[in-house]
């Protein structure tokens, strides 16, 4: 599946399956034609382009899905093993977080 | 051509570039024929509105150039031409009120726009001049503007920045530089084409990124990798990051997106201009 081309690997200290992330108000999401995404932080002009099912990922960090239930929706779709899916939903969730593009639901932490 | 000052009063030629108008005042034949070639599109006769006044003389063994507040000297004619066209282009991008400065050169093919995207030094005046040969249309190898409202790109006409290794390559993959280079260094795009620059949106974005390599090749990027890529070789402008996120973002979904990794500059050239052909007759297919 491979959410983002370039990440960094990332370390993912403290999520588990039920952790919840919220997208934070800071950062834009716009959704391109070609369903990829742009993430942009208005407060550091840093700019992310992502792929499909990272954007998928990104919208569901509404603060209503846990990980685990992230990984359920994107196996529910993507041709891939779900300890595959749910290895990289994490790796991106962790780089969200430590860029500073999600947070932890203040109610799940 | 003699550089010589005219002997009669300084000529004044009357331009609005982009919204900014300016009157250029010299006694240099050569300095006038200069700026006239490069801002051929934007003469404005009527001088109707009155703008800042650029300036070219020599003053005993110097020659000064000004442009506002913006004053200098240079021991020949070529650097002072440079150091105006440089401060005009700075000035033009500071008036602009509406639309979206990107770090680009354009060329075109037909009624289509080509943006090469990339930071200073990536070969974009290079890979332009080289595309010129090859029957595109050069209208600048720095800078263009984006009209938010219609996407349609105006570039901004800039003397070609091309240093010795560019002109050794260029002289390689046969291209020949006009007169003025020899004599100033100083070549607008008109020199290279002389075909006018038509109102159209970009239909194809290439970002050239690096390393090179041994052959070139092209890599399909997503659209808003382009538009990330397009933000970042955008300055400060009269939108704001989100404003013109959108912006850019539209640019790119109505374009078709590639990286470029180039190769030898004539293999670049010609990889450039298969793809730009291509890309046309999918637009007509």
């Amino acid at each position: 599946m491979g959410p983002a081309r370039g990440l960094q690997k990332e370390s993912a200290p403290g999520l588990v399956g039920e952790s919840v992330l919220i997208r934070r108000t800071e950062v834009e999401g716009h959704t391109l034609p070609d369903q990829s995404c742009l993430l942009f932080d208005q407060r550091s002009r840093t700019s992310l382009p992502i792929n499909e099912s990272a954007g998928r990922i990104w919208h569901l960090c509404d603060g209503n899905h846990t990980l685990d239930q992230i990984v359920d929706d994107l196996a529910s779709i993507y041709d891939a093993e779900r300890a595959q899916i749910d290895n990289d939903v994490r790796e991106f969730l962790a780089f969200l977080e430590r860029h500073g593009f999600v947070e932890r639901h203040s109610s799940f932490q | 051509m003699s550089l010589a000052p005219l002997q009669q009063p300084a000529a004044d030629d009357s331009f609005c570039v982009h919204g900014f108008p300016f009157v250029l005042r010299t006694n240099f034949g050569e300095a006038r024929d200069s700026f006239a070639r490069l801002y051929r599109q934007f003469l404005n006769p009527s001088g109707a509105e009155i703008g800042a006044e650029a300036v070219v003389c020599n003053e005993s063994d110097r020659f000064r150039w000004g442009l506002q507040e913006k004053t200098g000297a240079s021991v020949d004619l070529g650097s002072a031409l440079w150091s105006l066209e440089s401060a005009l282009c700075e000035a033009i991008l500071r008036s602009q009120q509406t639309w979206i400065a990107i770090h680009a050169a354009t060329v075109y093919s037909g009624n289509s726009a080509v943006m090469l995207i990339g930071p200073s030094g990536a070969g974009k005046s290079t890979l332009s001049v080289a595309l010129s040969r090859r029957s595109f249309t050069l209208a600048t190898d720095d800078v263009a503007f984006i009209d938010p409202e219609t996407l349609e790109v105006h570039p901004i006409p800039r003397c070609v920045h091309l240093d010795r290794r560019s002109v050794e390559l260029l002289d390689a993959d046969g291209v020949r530089l006009p007169e003025s280079w020899k004599r100033i260094s100083f070549v607008a795009p008109v020199d290279l084409n002389s075909r006018p620059i038509p109102r159209c949106r970009a239909g194809l974005l290439i970002y050239i990124a690096a390393p090179r390599a041994e052959r070139p090749y092209f890599k399909p990027v997503s659209q808003s990798e382009m538009a990330a890529r397009l933000l970042s070789e955008t300055g400060q402008g009269p939108l704001s990051d989100s404003e013109a996120l959108q912006v850019l973002a539209k640019v790119s979904s109505s374009a078709a997106c590639f990286s470029l990794i180039p190769g030898s500059l004539s293999e670049t050239a010609d990889a450039v201009s298969d793809l730009i052909l291509r890309h046309r007759v999918a637009e007509f297919g």
